[in-house]
């Protein structure tokens, strides 16, 4: 579908450097990095917008390293849609049909079919200006569907909508995937990401990092800045079994382990995350308020900058952070059987599908 | 705060000192010039033709001269290239020479020793003392005026949305038709209407290309030398009017064109 090999570009001091990725057409691709990583780069270099210094580019076989712009069949969504303000959202929409000279009932039927499954008919006479953040979202994909790209691009689709639309345009995404349109899709938010993705690159500083499944990524980190990743560790796929009723508090399995968790999500599958930080690591079992309390034994040790890491090993391996004072109190060695507590609210449950 | 308002008044009174160094001299000479004037110089076929001269060699020459600058504004806003900044103060050029050595320098172009005015001549066209080459004059003077205004309209439409346009498979000139004239649109007719005006109002490239068919800024001069103020005041009374005039229409007009947009 879409190779990119060595691709490497310099713009001033930052440099992206021998990118190479494999996208598959069921691919939903997700690249997750810090701002200002390259990753909006990439995408700009796959659509076209700017021209490699080196590496190639291969769509369905071929080479499009050097193809102008508008013969890539590449659709982007840019950041911030980048819609035309003078035209109407009908004509927004109409753009790409009008360059290919389309006729004009076949426009109007295209139109008509790409804003009804965006839910946008109501608003194509409307001026760009007078559009919320969620149907600016919604117009600018329908604009960029229409064109009937081999492959979307998405740079960062969800940075401007508010958190409450956020679930209504991720499932509007994952249907768009089902279409069988691959997607690469940039984000910052590895949340984001988990809940999308069938695939994941990260990328930072102008390297891919790692690229695999979620699971492959959040489980087997390749390096200590992939592990390091804000919310990265401990990171599991869990489905809900259990719910009591009237409450928000669930039960998830992960792998064999009953987890107690607190969710307003109503899915059945996904995963769950469990920030280091909000572990209790203690010698003996504690009475305290948490739902979650396991025995344990440490299977590693090694300092961060902030104090310990320790891995426990409770059936799943638990990433927990200490600080180096509770470190010397509890005396931690390798091997040692310990106890490890946490609340059912620090779970934290991304759905999937 | 007390402080403050003193700045302003101050400030206040020095714009205002200004402003009626504009308003006082042109009220001045339309109030001392009486209605029968104002009638009979409009009855006059020598100012009346002049006018009509004038406003239509103007007109034409911003719309032929509108088809080169363009371009060369979009140029200017989206490409670097070597001895860009050179370019751009190549345009500001005329502004800044007298404008009777502008004359000067467009006779030489276009008189049958130049090339231009060879070539003009084998066509049986004679340059100069021709509205062509009153045109020519004004379009020396006047260009620039577009060509910056129209540039400064190109920077402030974002390349992404060219970008965009691309994307969605628009050719080049598609894009600049559909995307970055109509978003430049505001700026550029702003540079034509200036273009427009300050064509209309040159005298001293003029005089030296052409004399006769004499535009209005020459006639005026004329009737001056000749007949001295009092028969010089009324023309250049009607020719303020119908300035204004004009120039306020195709502000409205280009005003009703953007609350359309």
């Amino acid at each position: 579908m879409l190779k990119i090999e060595n691709v490497s570009k310099s713009i001033g001091s930052f440099s992206l450097n021998e990118i190479s990725l494999s996208v598959k057409k069921d691919d939903y691709f997700v690249l997750v990095g810090e701002s200002g990583s390259g990753k909006s780069l990439l995408l700009d270099l796959i659509a076209g917008l700017i021209l490699p210094d080196s590496g190639d580019l291969w769509l369905n076989g071929e080479n499009i390293t050097r193809k102008k712009i508008q013969d890539r069949s590449v659709g982007l969504v840019m950041q911030d849609y980048a819609l035309f303000p003078h035209l109407t959202v009908y004509q927004n929409i109409a753009y790409s049909l009008k360059c290919r000279r389309e006729r004009a009932t076949e426009i109007i039927k295209q139109v008509k079919n790409h804003s009804d499954q965006l839910n946008i008919s109501d608003l194509l006479e409307r001026r760009i200006s007078s559009l919320s953040g969620g149907e600016l979202q919604r117009v600018a994909l329908a604009r960029t569907l229409i064109s009937n790209p081999d492959i979307l691009l998405l740079d960062e689709p969800m940075a401007s909508i508010d958190a409450t639309l956020k679930k209504d345009i991720r499932n509007m995404l994952q249907s768009i995937h089902k279409r069988g349109i691959p997607v690469i899709h940039v984000t910052h938010d590895y949340e984001e990401a988990i809940s999308l993705a069938t695939m994941i690159a990260v990328i930072n500083q102008g390297y891919i990092m790692q690229a695999g499944t979620p699971t492959e990524i959040f489980n087997q980190p390749k390096n200590y800045f992939i592990a390091d990743l804000a919310g990265i560790k401990n990171f599991f796929p869990a489905y809900i079994v259990e719910t009591m009723f009237g409450s928000n508090l669930k039960t998830a399995i992960v792998d064999e382990m009953n987890i107690k968790l607190q969710t307003e999500s109503d899915g059945s599958s996904g995963y769950v995350i469990i920030p280091p930080d909000r572990i209790i690591l203690s010698r003996k079992e504690i009475e305290s308020s948490a739902q979650n309390c396991f025995s344990g034994i440490v299977r590693d040790i090694y300092q961060s900058p902030y104090g310990y890491r320790v891995t426990v090993d409770i059936g799943i391996r638990l990433f927990v952070s200490i600080t180096a004072a509770s470190f010397d109190n509890l005396e931690i060695k390798n091997e040692a059987p310990v106890w490890v507590s946490f609340k059912a609210g620090a779970v934290r449950f991304i759905e999937k599908d | 705060m007390k402080r403050r308002q003193t700045t302003h008044i101050i400030f206040i009174f020095l714009g205002a000192v200004v402003l009626l160094f504009i308003i006082a001299p042109l009220t001045g000479l339309i109030l001392s010039t009486s209605g029968v004037e104002i009638f009979e110089t409009i009855k006059d076929q020598e100012v009346t033709g002049s006018i009509k001269l004038t406003i239509l060699v103007s007109f034409f020459t911003t719309l032929f001269f509108a088809l080169f600058a363009i371009p060369l504004s979009y140029m200017l806003a989206r490409y670097k290239f070597p001895g860009k900044e050179l370019v751009n103060s190549i345009i500001d050029l005329p502004i800044v020479i007298p404008h009777s050595a502008a004359g000067i320098a467009i006779l030489g172009f276009i008189s049958r020793d130049s090339a231009l005015g060879a070539l003009a001549d084998s066509l049986g066209l004679n340059f100069i003392g021709h509205p062509i080459g009153i045109g020519l004059a004004m379009a020396f003077v006047s260009v620039p005026f577009l060509i910056n205004s129209a540039r400064d309209g190109f920077s402030q439409v974002p390349d992404k949305l060219e970008k965009a346009a691309l994307n969605l498979g628009a050719t080049p000139i598609r894009v600049f038709f559909t995307i970055s004239l109509p978003l430049a649109w505001r700026q550029i007719i702003s540079g034509g209407i200036m273009m427009f005006a300050r064509g209309m109002s040159e005298f001293g490239a003029v005089v030296i290309v052409a004399y006769h068919p004499m535009v209005t800024p020459v006639l005026i001069y004329d009737r001056f030398g000749a007949f001295g103020l009092r028969y010089a005041r009324p023309v250049a009374a009607v020719f303020i009017i119908v300035c204004l005039l004009f120039f306020v229409i195709l502000r409205m007009l280009s005003k009703k064109g953007y609350a359309e947009d």
